[in-house]
């Protein structure tokens, strides 16, 4: 009885996020190519997320792709093993798709690509997003002073070729690991709050904007330590960095100015609108305004680009690997393996496994975002949804 | 003769635009005394929404103040609030002085419901009674029921709201309740204001209040969603409301049903109304004291049925006269509200008012009261009512 009570009372209370849901799927249903662009997303979430039942690893790294032997020209599939009796034992019989120059495993580097191919595409569109909104929120709400510096160094950073500033960070970022300086982050921190609480406290500024000024006088002060005193750290650990780990982090600093003037631009429209103005006089703070009525309206141009965007940063991402600066090699992705057969591309199309498989395999991934950005669009736009 | 609860004097208002500066308030003199229904009167432009947007302090961004006085005396001292810090206002707007806008669906936000939007009025300012009611519930629950599987969650919920209680801004607690099995604490305290926000807009006279709850902004008509802004301005029982032509995009009979809601509840709450339209039969029908207002300026200030009988200033006859009737040619004021980018020299109206002398060029006619609870400035009546 009591339970069955409890049921109703849940059902009622989620009446209208059932019906929400229920719309929701009937929209999804009327557009087949965001089922096909769902469908594609799924299957390759189920081959990253079966990826050790489908390829079992026969290296001590798992990301490694496994050798046989090191034969320069590519092997078409369903050659057999030679000379790796680890891949043999693991229950292998052939190269399904076939082996690229040096004789490394395709299969077992498409499957477990699609890891790194997520990985990549949703880590840098992640951090890119992040960071791209909390610039353009504050520099949009505000305005004036706050706005032009910070979109003039959004500017900097656009200006550069996207692909190009990449190529340089990856090769600038020295060593293949990352130490992480706590004592410079501890002072970075303090000099946040320091800044804050001064223009909270004395100034008398606004919560947001004494948090924008504490994150400005954080950056001066990271400034003014690595590049004038270039001081020496005191408590510092050594994480360890894969050159994909460097491609990633080139490839978010380059990727957030997109994010930012595209924020940048619906919070300025949306900041003019009549309920921001109800907000205020119903007694909202700044920050509560901020995040709390404009990020829930703006963000969902944001989400549709970052979606479309995650299959083109796994192009970037190959592109640099075929550049030969993106992962390290061997390193299971599809970008990489292309760059293996590049001597192999010709007309007669003799081994057309070595580069068509790993690229077919790029292909539907990007155009499984792709497809899937639309969907989320037609899901999600309020300014499309109720027509 | 009754207390006053809020005064504005000498305000001046400016908007740095690119075509030039807009004098946009030029002295404006208003009081509204408690409980009573102040109205505003004027042609679109005149500045009778930035007055009350300037009440509140969010005249936006080319706007600013550049002088004048507002004294709320709501509290044991009167307070300038023009003076004040925007911490100190944040308290005032919403609790003290509440808004009611002209387009109700554009000032309601698209992506939150009803519900949601009410109870962040409430938890804004009145935070602690809902704490205080949902310990209450709590307490009564472990009356009823003394199982003791329920009575570990139950105990739980009731310290973190003690806890919330005592500092109810608290960081940690802010941070806690992102997380998710921790935050249970805080469905009892929606359940609450769920409870709460229901029987505000019952008092709306809604007829579905459960149902307008769980809705948003596109799903109401133009009707409901003004009873929703309104339920969002009384919700902490202000003392002053300002009210911007609420019932301007109304159909008649959906205007009238307003008109009597905003009376009965100023009936029952005793709240004092600033009431802005350029509807001369929503005056009549529903204020106390009427101002008029031409081209930034409050130009008379007077009692209703005054007004109506005995109207001084030439801008007031005016508008008198434009109220159409039947059978009778239909009348309206000569050109246009002026440019107030450069407003015109001496009293405003100047150059649209049939009986201008030589001095409404050159000078501005004081505010003076001619009456008892008259007020003009014209200089027809600087030496007293003739």
């Amino acid at each position: 009885m009591n339970i069955r009570y409890r049921i109703e009372e849940f059902k009622k209370g989620m009446a209208p996020h059932i019906s929400e849901a229920k719309f929701m799927l009937r929209r999804i249903r009327k557009s087949p190519l965001s089922i096909a662009g769902m469908a594609i997303i799924i299957f390759f979430a189920l081959i990253a997320a079966l990826a050790p039942v489908l390829a079992p690893p026969a290296t001590r790294d798992p990301y490694m792709i496994w050798k046989d032997g090191s034969f320069t020209d590519p092997r078409p599939p369903g050659s057999s093993i030679l000379r790796n009796p680890k891949a043999l034992e693991v229950g292998y019989t052939t190269h399904i798709f076939g082996t690229t120059p040096e004789q490394y495993d395709i299969y077992y580097g498409c499957i477990w690509g699609t890891i790194t191919a997520f990985r990549v595409g949703i880590l840098v569109v992640g951090g890119a997003l992040i960071i791209g909104c909390l610039i353009g929120i504050i520099a949009g709400y505000y305005g004036g002073i706050i706005d032009e510096l910070m979109m003039r160094f959004t500017d900097v950073i656009f200006a550069f070729p996207g692909l190009i500033l990449a190529m340089a960070l990856v090769t600038a970022i020295q060593g293949n690991k990352l130490p992480v300086d706590f004592f410079f982050i501890f002072c970075c921190v303090l000099f946040f709050i320091g800044f804050a609480l001064i223009c909270s406290k004395i100034l008398k500024l606004s919560s947001g904007k004494s948090l924008a000024f504490g994150f400005l006088g954080a950056l001066i002060f990271a400034f003014i330590d690595i590049w004038v005193f270039n001081s020496p750290s005191y408590w510092k650990i050594v994480l360890p960095m894969s050159r994909l780990d460097k491609a990633l982090i080139a490839l978010t600093i380059v990727g957030w100015p997109g994010y930012t003037r595209l924020l940048r631009s619906e919070v300025l429209r949306i900041k003019q609108e009549d309920f921001i103005e109800a907000a205020k006089a119903v007694g909202c703070s700044d920050s509560r305004i901020m995040f709390k009525h404009i990020i829930p309206n703006a963000i969902y141009p944001i989400l549709i680009t970052a979606s479309l965007d995650i299959g083109g940063i796994v192009l970037t991402a190959a592109a640099l690997s075929f550049l030969g600066i993106g992962s390290p090699r061997g390193y299971a992705d599809w970008g990489q393996m292309i760059s293996f057969a590049q001597n192999y591309v010709n007309l007669r199309m003799t081994s057309w496994y070595a580069f068509f498989i790993p690229g077919f395999f790029i292909l539907l991934f990007v155009l499984g975002w792709n497809l899937l950005g639309d969907a989320f669009r037609d899901i999600l736009d309020p300014m499309l949804r109720r027509k | 003769m009754t207390e006053e609860i809020l005064s504005v004097q000498d305000l001046e208002l400016r908007f740095y635009t690119y075509e030039g500066v807009v004098e946009a308030l030029d002295k404006v003199n208003l009081k509204i005394k408690k409980g009573e229904i102040l109205g505003l009167v004027g042609e679109t432009g005149c500045g009778k929404s930035v007055t009350s947007l300037s009440i509140l302090n969010i005249v936006p961004s080319p706007g600013k103040i550049e002088g004048g006085q507002i004294t709320f005396y709501n509290r044991e001292k009167p307070v300038d609030l023009l003076q004040q810090k925007d911490a100190f206002l944040r308290k005032i707007r919403g609790k003290e002085i509440a808004m009611i806008f002209q387009e109700p669906r554009a000032y309601l936000n698209p992506v939150y419901n009803v519900r949601y939007q009410i109870s962040e009025v409430l938890m804004l300012h009145r935070k602690e009674e809902i704490i205080q009611k949902t310990l209450e519930e709590i307490e009564n629950t472990i009356k009823i029921q003394k199982n003791s599987k329920q009575g570990f969650f139950i105990n739980y919920e009731r310290k973190m709201l003690q806890k919330m209680l005592k500092n109810p801004n608290s960081i940690s607690l802010k941070i806690l309740s992102k997380i998710p099995v921790i935050n249970r604490y805080k469905h009892r305290l929606n359940k609450t204001l769920k409870k709460e926000v229901v029987e505000i807009l019952k008092e709306m006279e809604l007829a579905d209040p459960d149902r307008v709850a769980e809705a948003y902004p596109h799903e109401l008509s133009s009707g409901m969603a003004q009873r929703v802004v309104i339920a969002m301005a009384l919700a902490c029982n202000p003392t002053l409301l300002l009210a911007d032509e609420p019932t301007t995009n109304l159909d008649v009979t959906v205007q009238f049903q307003i008109l009597t809601l905003i009376r009965k509840l100023q009936q029952k709450f005793g709240a004092s109304i600033l009431y802005i339209t350029h509807d001369m039969g929503v005056i009549a029908e529903l204020c106390s004291r009427v101002g008029v207002m031409y081209a930034g300026v409050v130009c008379e200030s007077a009692d209703v049925v005054e007004i109506f009988k005995n109207p001084l200033h030439p801008y007031a006859k005016a508008l008198l006269e434009s109220i159409p009737r039947p059978g009778k040619a239909f009348k309206t004021i000569e050109g246009i509200v002026p440019s107030l980018v450069n407003p015109p020299s001496g009293c405003r109206f100047h150059d649209r008012c049939p009986y201008a002398m030589e001095i409404c060029v050159n000078e501005k006619p004081k505010f003076l009261e001619v009456k008892k609870e008259h007020f003009v400035s014209c200089h027809l009546y600087c030496g007293g009512l003739k």
